[in-house]
């Protein structure tokens, strides 16, 4: 065998392109020749640095493949899939808060044109009620004019009748009038913090302040309002009443009696109940229309950073 | 496109050689690469350390596979699946050799481990040198060879003009340049043989 034909030999061992029987051969012939064995350890190490080479050659196709596997259509449709549905949701999203801030603005703008129907509606009915109300006393006053012998029963009872018209047309001028001097009660109900139902609560002997704490706790606030007045000033309950009479007329919606209420309550504890009582006192003013009482006691609270209704003074702003 | 290969046709094109073993080879990359990087990735690795794997495990792999007498006994995915994920192991049980704490019963062990470790590295530097000395134009031709190629197939790729024989010529004369540096230099030529006695 010539040195190429052995080289050639050794190659096709070494690469693994010998047959079995060959191999074995080859094998058994390193066993017993040194020369031989010598020159497979040769080759073995030429072949083994240009394996490592062609395995380096072969981990930079590896990569290129793998590249090729994220660029293939199904995987780009993938990335672009997500990219659109990403871009869809946000679409969807901006579309929706678009929606709903036009939703509320429409909102508001329907609720401000049924405000200014009721003023309409409360402004035409105070002129046709003062317009009434004229025509009543006018007829009044004629047959108050008239001469005793005029005056027959029927005619007496007619008076009498256009009295209290009179008297009805007038409690309902108040009520309508007092309303359009701009009070927001509803607004105050809205931003006053949710009855404290426990105050007061666990007592059931059956004396007129556990009556009034109960029917306070029950949410019945007139009935409790009732029971509370019915307290003797002297009555040593009085200090309860001072506590909760305040709240129960807020929530009863007897403003104007609140606010008196509440001014007592922050003279009693000003450490405990001052914070409360500005509060619900700003409330009772905005219900009322007082204007100017409201800014007085929003500022109050204003200047309280740390003051626990901030948020109402905050919120009354364009109100008062 | 992609050409598919079945098993067989995948062993046979690597015995063939040449484009048809990296055809079978891209096909077989594409094919398998998700669900062994998945499980490397599943093991507590990484994608890097799972490409490295496949680079170390493939030469093994497809010597074995070209054999004549190897028997496939489940599909040619498990068996580089294996191949790869034992690659990955050994690499990390080196790694962590390093890194883990040491006792002192265990320190003598330790110590010969992180040296085969430093040897094997160093040696496969020396190679890597060694191999450097030939040029690229002969790396290039023993690439080929070594991926399967024909003579005649070498010698189109390379554009011999000469054809089958002259990439014999040229060939026989890479090698030789590197035996000859070897012979030149013996105690390199001992210290890589080193390489193959662990």
């Amino acid at each position: 065998m010539t040195d190429e034909e052995l080289h050639d030999q050794i190659e096709r061992y070494l690469l693994g392109n010998m047959p079995a029987e060959e191999r074995i051969r080859l094998e058994t012939g390193m066993a017993t020749d040194k020369r031989l064995a010598e020159q497979v350890a040769l080759q073995q190490l030429a072949l083994a640095g240009i394996q490592r080479l062609e395995a380096r050659e072969m981990r930079k196709k590896f990569e290129a493949w793998d590249k090729e596997v994220e660029d293939i259509p199904n995987s780009g449709n993938r990335v672009h899939y997500s990219w659109l549905r990403a871009t869809f949701v946000l679409t969807g999203l901006l579309v929706f808060g678009i929606f709903m801030h036009f939703n509320q603005l429409q909102k508001k703008h329907r609720e401000h044109l049924r405000e200014l129907e009721t003023i309409a509606t409360r402004d035409s009915l105070i002129a046709l009620l003062q317009k009434d109300f004229r025509e009543l006393s006018f007829s009044l006053d004629s047959l108050s004019h008239l001469k005793n012998s005029e005056k027959d029963s029927s005619l007496n009872a007619k008076m009498i009748q256009l009295r209290n018209q009179l008297e009805q047309r007038d409690r309902i001028l108040r009520e309508l009038e007092r309303q359009r001097n701009t009070g927001k009660p509803q607004m105050a109900m809205r931003l006053a913090p949710p009855p404290v139902r426990q105050r007061g609560a666990g007592d059931n002997t059956g004396t007129d302040i556990a009556k009034a704490r109960k029917a306070y706790n029950e949410g019945k606030f007139t009935q409790a309002v009732r029971l509370f007045q019915l307290i003797p000033a002297a009555a040593p309950e009085q200090a309860q009443v001072t506590q909760l009479l305040p709240y129960a007329l807020f929530y009863a919606g007897m403003y104007d009696e609140a606010v008196p209420a509440f001014v007592k309550l922050w003279e009693s504890d000003p450490a405990n109940e001052a914070m409360n009582a500005q509060a619900f006192l700003l409330l009772c003013y905005l219900a009322i229309g007082d204007k100017s009482e409201a800014r007085l006691m929003r500022m109050i609270i204003i200047q309280q950073e740390d003051h626990k209704y901030l948020n109402i003074a905050v919120a009354v702003r364009d109100s008062i | 496109m992609l050409k598919t290969y079945t098993d067989t046709q995948i062993i046979e094109a690597f015995r063939q050689g040449g484009h048809h073993r990296n055809s079978a080879w891209e096909f077989a990359f594409k094919m398998w690469k998700g669900r062994i990087i998945g499980k490397i990735l599943r093991s507590g690795g990484t994608r890097e350390e799972a490409m490295d794997a496949m680079q170390e495990a493939h030469i093994h792999f497809e010597n074995r596979v070209k054999r004549d007498d190897f028997v496939l006994e489940h599909s040619l995915f498990s068996y580089f699946n294996t191949c790869v994920y034992r690659a990955w192991t050994s690499a990390r049980k080196a790694d962590k050799s390093v890194l883990s704490e040491v006792t002192s019963e265990k320190l003598s062990d330790f110590a010969s481990e992180v040296e085969k470790k430093i040897i094997r590295g160093e040696l496969a530097r020396l190679l890597d040198e060694t191999v450097a000395r030939i040029g690229p134009r002969c790396q290039s031709i023993l690439r080929l060879l070594i991926q399967g190629f024909s003579m005649r197939e070498i010698a189109e790729e390379m554009g011999f003009a000469g054809g089958e024989q002259v990439a014999k010529n040229e060939k026989k004369k890479c090698m030789d340049r590197y035996e000859n540096y070897l012979d030149e230099n013996p105690a390199i030529k001992e210290q890589l043989k080193n390489l193959f006695h662990d």
